[in-house]
């Protein structure tokens, strides 16, 4: 059996397009203004809003406050949420879509605001996006990174296997057996690919788009193996940060939300990714932060009991500490032209505006860095919320995507100012 | 051209006189458009402009709700005065006439089914059954399926994406890893008792106290329970905590303690998951037959008197996981100071250590061992381990079933690495080390560092060609032609051109096999040829049977009667069906249906307060799911009539399972049928704590979601969600409300009450269980309260109160009432039909991967009529049977 010319021809194409798939100049850094980056936080069962959010007409408020040192690099919002988001924590998936009615059984999900960057901005980096957790095994969602056929990307929660695969070279024997694994790869994908041809002959008109599907599938899969033979050849980028050890205990929530957020600084610094996605998640944990002793889900049921309030307190102010230290080790890394956060923005919010009744209106909602003009509290109308994702077409918009719409945004947010 | 048919269907029936004008528009200008006309058009409803559009699915989805709602008597409203009932009947009939037509056509045009990929767990058992291994684990590495209408069978929910590819790909790696030989010879056998008081963490435990050595059911003389120091109230002053241990180490040391075959009893639940590890990790994975000897016990400040039946588990924990979950391998009783011996068989994977944990065993609050007292002034119950056992990898032959599905009898001989050939990966063979020192086992060096080994191929093309033929008819679960298997074949001869050794070419051909489209898709197409195979469309049949029945592969029997043309015989289908629902692959579908008809996942959504529900432990959530599954699989077995749902007369239940539901006289952790007193609210499943727990959000309970479920899930009347600006309620566990107080200010709103007076009836009924399904007639509260009878009583520490009263009573929107839920599950039980048809409908989704049609409706009421006294068994035989399941 011969391969029809047409795939010989597509896949000496691609070979040829191989050679050539634009990798970034390694000196260009240099030379010009540093990339713009994005970072996307999620906090999944909330903050409490009678600690979050500010009194009308005031910028501070007790979990804010922890955050002192950067408040003009920083806007908190309120009055902001996603229309037809509701199902409480099956919102979390949706934090980044927008996409309505999760909890419905025929939800579906739609493409995500970092994908929708990485396929833009995202590219020319070893990694055009990075997604990344504290802790898998959620029944919500672990990643907030969602493709356009809807699917959820899984997250790392190992920060040991994401430096080795930021900062660590294969050896020679290592490459030489993945160049022969993406050329295994590639021939399995030929096959598939005839297979498919031949099979759509006995689909009927109506299953062709899901066939379609399949086809599109193994068309980009052969494009992402023509690339990683490309970045296979290229040496990833030194940094002094020795390997880090995996955290064991899962209630140690805190030192692995420090240790994602010192990868993530070095991964923007390198310039291995600028798109970059982060679950914090606490279900089924009891944070090892003093005064705790109680699981963290359960505490976010206080039922307004004082008791369970003041240890859910600590255990969401310890958050926002850690959160401060990630702003502190962006703005202390300089950049030509700045520092890094100046050129990153980072969302840090919870697709829960109160977790006691599972409101999923009112978000807790903060954007640093990017180089807007922070400072402000914009509050927005509380029983009829703006749509989150007016802040997400500002976002897109800074980060030089030309578009003026995002899932259900009707416009760009009024009053944030670059 | 292709909706020709279709659209000459339409088209005579919008010529029989459905437009305007017509009968149903006179209806409507008499008793409807008052509210729905141009102007007012209530609830967005214009009916003076609604005319029939067939091929607009929207205009149809109107109109069939348009039939629902005059059918169920919901429109007109009572008031103003309702039309004649011959009226409304000839109305209902017309309409019901033209949408059959409309959707039969469509039907027939387009089919009711679409093709679809496998789901997850499908995928998970395909490759599970073609390389016959006895555990899978890739579930985890694949994207989670979409869902339409709860279910994961349903084409539009399931997308293919690089992401589904990839992770397939990397699925069939580590199945082929598992299953490949890469030895001529089997591995060492590793066989061993060991006894307890010499395993690693257990020396410690025994001299702190939480653990005592006992021999033939006493304490052990030779090494006593550690004791004394204890204040009056059992407290040791911190000073004294360690006074003792200097002693008790040297008497550990002095009567070699570490070395005795005494039992050792435990008296706390596990700590941490090595707390109590067998110091047994396999090298090798495989099947392994446990063993263990455990007994229960009471012990009563220094002496082992009769008490419960006790159980315990033995669980796996992944490498360097040993603090985290665990899967479990077996659960088991240990009765009342009787050693009971429990043997299974279980595939252990490299590098899982293996961990026992009494759990029937609560902490007290007074922890064991530490200045809160020691074992001497301890009373409560224990579970002792008198030895465990390992023995394995068993490999009745060599090489194994699943390496001789890839390469037959191929021989497996030393690699020799001519003209630049490639060695295969091979994992380094090694034990673990660390905290859980070495398994007690030697492996001679040629076992530690083995020759590399691969099959041999003296003719590579042919036995390629003979291994994929045979292997491709497996995995497409149908005949297939030379042709088909060329490409294959292609592939590895490539893959050997590139220097791969024969056993990498093959792997690289399965690969591409378990990716392929005609692997991954199941064809919609019964009725015509996809492929030139004589009886296509019943091989088609056969793979909807079986990934209906096992949720997996069909098997070589099922596919002889597709081979030889007698399923299409109704007698040789019904046998099928039968042999399917008695072989042990059914529990897949009875699991995984569970899962998505009843929403069974969610039971492990939430972990509850465990102040205000300190009973609930692993023991009650294993139990619950237990008892569900065992339930279904009860009323299959006995063709249950359908009324069993809600009213069964008999619950299955295990010994912690009958404590919480208050159920006596029952011992032990296997699940097992117990009849129920009449008025009993147990059984079905509005009384099984799996379905109450799933229903509740871990704290608290709320009547809305549990009546959506009972709409959804039992009736198949599933309710509109909330209109967007409905604010959530801020639950209040202070006791000064209940649940049910703060939802009438949503109810005595009219808007409201149009949907929740049919949500909210079962809700109420329901509230008499609480978030872990025990019953209530007061709300567990942790501030103002009265002290709960219980108190003191119970083998955990009860520290909450009892507030509110609950009221279980209720109203059902037809204005029958109820007071509890006994009376409840009898008003539901009286309609038979109802249940029938609604368990029909989620059968057929799950069955056949296609929301539940129009035309439809017709073929259900058939088969829930032609079933025998309403036989659940009876209901799944007849949808075999029916159209729906046998054509596209």
């Amino acid at each position: 059996m011969t391969t029809p010319l047409s795939l010989i021809n597509r896949r000496h194409f691609l070979r040829a397009a191989g050679a050539c798939v634009a990798l970034p100049f390694l000196g260009r850094a240099a030379e010009k203004l540093p990339p713009k980056r994005l970072v996307a936080i999620h906090v999944p069962l909330g903050m409490m809003p009678q600690f979050f959010f500010p009194k009308a007409g005031e910028t501070s408020s007790p979990y804010l406050d922890l955050l002192a040192a950067h408040r003009g690099q920083f806007s908190v919002f309120s009055g902001l949420s996603h229309p037809g988001v509701d199902g409480n924590h099956h919102a979390g998936q949706c934090f980044l879509t927008g996409a309505p009615h999760p909890g419905q059984p025929t939800f579906r999900n739609s493409l995500s605001l970092d994908q929708l960057a990485a396929e833009q901005i995202g590219l020319e980096n070893r990694f055009p996006s990075l997604s990344l957790t504290v802790k898998n095994g959620d029944h919500y969602a672990d990643s907030l990174a969602v493709s356009r056929a809807g699917v959820g990307i899984p997250a790392e929660a190992s920060p040991r296997r994401l430096y080795r695969s930021l900062f660590v070279a294969g050896t020679p024997a290592e490459k030489a057996a993945t160049l022969r694994r993406i050329e295994a790869g590639g021939s399995v994908l030929d096959l598939v690919l005839d297979k498919a041809v031949r099979f759509e002959k006995s689909v009927a008109p109506e299953d062709r788009a899901r066939l379609d599907q399949y086809f599109q599938s193994v068309r980009e899969l052969e494009g992402r193996l023509q690339r990683s033979i490309a970045w296979e050849n290229r040496p990833k980028p030194r940094v002094d940060s020795p390997e880090p050890k995996d955290i064991a205990d899962a209630n140690e929530v805190i030192a692995k939300s420090a240790l994602m957020f010192d990868l993530i600084r070095l991964a923007l610094q390198t310039d291995s990714t600028r798109v970059v996605t982060l679950s914090l998640s606490t279900f089924s944990v009891v944070p090892h932060v003093p005064g705790v002793k109680n699981e963290t889900h359960g505490l976010t049921h206080h039922g307004n009991e004082p008791e369970k309030i003041a240890e859910l307190r600590h255990i969401e102010e310890a958050q926002m500490t850690a959160f401060a230290r990630l702003l502190q080790l962006l703005a202390e890394t300089k950049e030509t032209g700045g520092s890094l956060l100046d050129r990153t923005q980072v969302l840090y919010g919870s697709c829960l505006g109160n977790a006691n009744s599972h409101s999923n209106q009112n978000l807790p909602v903060i954007l640093a860095g990017g180089g807007f003009k922070h400072g402000k509290h914009l509050a927005f109308d509380q029983t009829n919320n703006t749509p989150l994702a007016n802040l997400f077409v500002s976002m897109l918009q800074r980060l030089g995507i030309e578009t003026d719409k995002f899932a259900s945004s009707t416009g760009p947010l009024r009053g944030l100012e670059a | 051209m292709l909706r020709l048919g279709f659209f000459i269907t339409c088209a005579a029936i919008l010529a029989s006189g459905f437009a305007a004008g017509a009968a149903p528009a006179e209806f409507f200008g008499r008793h409807c458009t008052d509210c729905h006309d141009a102007e007012t058009k209530k609830g967005g409803l214009d009916l003076t402009a609604l005319t029939l559009k067939p091929e607009d699915r929207a205009n149809f989805a109107t109109w069939v709700k348009v039939h629902d709602r005059i059918a169920s008597g919901e429109m007109p409203p009572k008031k103003p005065a309702r039309p004649p009932a011959d009226e409304t009947h000839a109305l209902l009939a017309d309409i019901d006439a033209k949408l059959t037509a409309v959707d039969t056509a469509r039907i027939a045009q387009e089919g009711r089914v679409r093709m679809r990929r496998m789901t997850r767990v499908e995928f998970e058992n395909t490759l599970m059954d073609l390389f016959a291994l006895p555990r899978l684990d890739v579930q985890a590495l694949l994207p989670p399926d979409g869902t339409v209408g709860g279910y994961d069978k349903v084409a539009s929910g399931l997308d293919v994406s690089p992401a589904h590819l990839a992770a397939y790909a990397e699925a069939v790696e580590r199945a082929l890893d598992a299953a490949i030989a890469t030895r001529s010879t089997p591995p060492p056998v590793f066989a061993k008792r060991i006894y307890p008081a010499g395993l690693f963490k257990f020396g410690g435990n025994l001299a702190q106290g939480q653990f005592v050595l006992l021999k033939d059911k006493q304490p052990d003389a030779v090494y006593p329970p550690r004791g004394g120091f204890e204040n009056v109230k059992g407290y040791i002053a911190a000073k004294d905590a360690e006074a003792d241990m200097p002693e008790r180490k040297r008497l550990f040391e002095q009567n070699q303690i570490a070395k005795s075959e005494s039992a050792v009893g435990l008296l706390n639940p596990n700590l941490a998951g090595y707390e109590a590890a067998m110091n047994v990790s396999p090298i090798f994975a495989g099947n392994y037959r446990l063993r263990v000897s455990a007994w229960g016990f009471q012990w009563n400040a220094g002496k082992v008197e009769p008490g419960a039946d006790q159980a315990a588990v033995l669980r796996a924990h992944e490498e360097g996981k040993q603090q985290e979950g665990g899967r479990l391998l077996s659960l088991f009783t240990a009765p009342s100071l009787k050693s009971a011996e429990h043997e299974f068989t279980a595939w252990l994977d490299a590098h899982e250590s293996i961990v026992f944990d009494p759990v029937s065993l609560y902490w007290m609050g007074l922890r064991v061992g530490q200045i809160g007292g020691r074992a001497a002034k301890y009373v409560g119950p224990g579970v002792a381990i008198d030895w465990f056992e390992i023995e394995g990898p068993l490999n009745p032959t060599w090489p194994p079933e699943s390496h001789q599905r890839l390469f037959g009898d191929l021989p497996i001989a030393k690699f020799t690495a001519d003209a630049g050939l490639i060695p295969p990966r091979r994992e380094a063979v090694r034990s673990i080390g660390g905290y859980l020192p070495s398994n007690h086992f030697d492996l001679t060096p040629n076992e530690r560092k083995p020759p590399l080994e691969t099959v041999q191929s003296a003719r590579p093309e042919a036995d390629a060609k003979k291994l994929l033929t045979a292997f491709l008819r497996k995995a497409f679960r149908r005949p297939v032609t030379e042709a088909e298997v060329a490409p294959y074949v292609a592939l590895v001869t490539k893959r050997l051109a590139a220097k791969d050794c024969f056993e990498d070419a093959m792997r690289r051909a399965y690969v591409a096999v378990l990716t392929s489209p005609e692997f991954l898709f199941h064809p919609a197409d019964v009725t015509s040829e996809p492929v030139p195979v004589a009886n296509a469309k019943l091989f088609t049949l056969a793979s909807r049977l079986s990934y209906w029945l096992w949720n997996g592969p069909p098997d070589d029997a099922l596919l002889a009667t597709a081979r030889d043309g007698s399923l299409q015989r109704p007698e040789v289908l019904h046998r099928e069906v039968d042999r399917l629902l008695a072989d042990p692959r059914r529990e897949r579908f009875i699991s995984d249906f569970a899962d998505q008809w009843l929403d069974l996942r969610r039971v492990n959504e939430t972990t509850p307060d465990p102040h205000l529900y300190p009973e609930y432990r692993f023991l009650l959530h294993e139990g619950m799911l237990a008892e569900t599954r065992a339930f279904l699989r009860e009323l299959i077995a006995n063709d249950a009539p359908i009324t069993s749902l809600v009213r069964p007369g008999f619950a299955m239940l295990n010994q912690r399972l009958a404590e919480h539901y208050g159920v006596a006289g029952v011992s032990g952790v296997e699940m097992r049928r117990v009849t129920l007193p009449a008025g009993s609210p147990r059984g079905g499943l509005l009384g099984q704590a799996a379905i109450l727990k799933l229903t509740a959000n871990g704290t608290t309970t709320t009547p809305v979601k549990r009546g959506v479920w009972v709409m959804d899930r039992l009736l198949n009347e599933p309710a509109p969600p909330p209109p967007p600006s409905v604010g959530a309620i801020d639950p209040d566990t202070r006791g000064a409300t209940t649940v049910r107080e703060q939802l009438d200010k949503h109810r005595n709103d009219a808007s409201c009450a149009a949907c929740h007076a049919k949500i909210d009836p079962a809700g109420f009924a329901l509230e008499a269980f609480d978030p872990i399904g025990g019953y209530r007639t007061r709300y567990r509260s942790t501030g103002k309260g009265d002290a709960p009878p219980e108190k003191d009583r119970t083998a955990w520490k009860v520290n909450y109160k009892l507030g509110p009263a609950v009221d279980a009573s209720g109203e059902l929107p037809d204005g029958r009432t109820f007071k509890d839920v006994t009376e409840l599950t009898d008003l539901f039980g009286q309609d038979p039909a109802r249940l029938a048809s609604a368990f029909v409908a989620h059968l057929s989704r799950y069955a056949t991967g296609a929301e539940v049609s129009y035309a439809d409706r017709t073929e259900i009421q058939r088969i829930v009529e032609s079933a025998k006294g309403n036989g659940i068994r009876s209901l799944i035989h007849g949808l075999a049977e029916s159209r729906l399941l046998q054509h596209r």
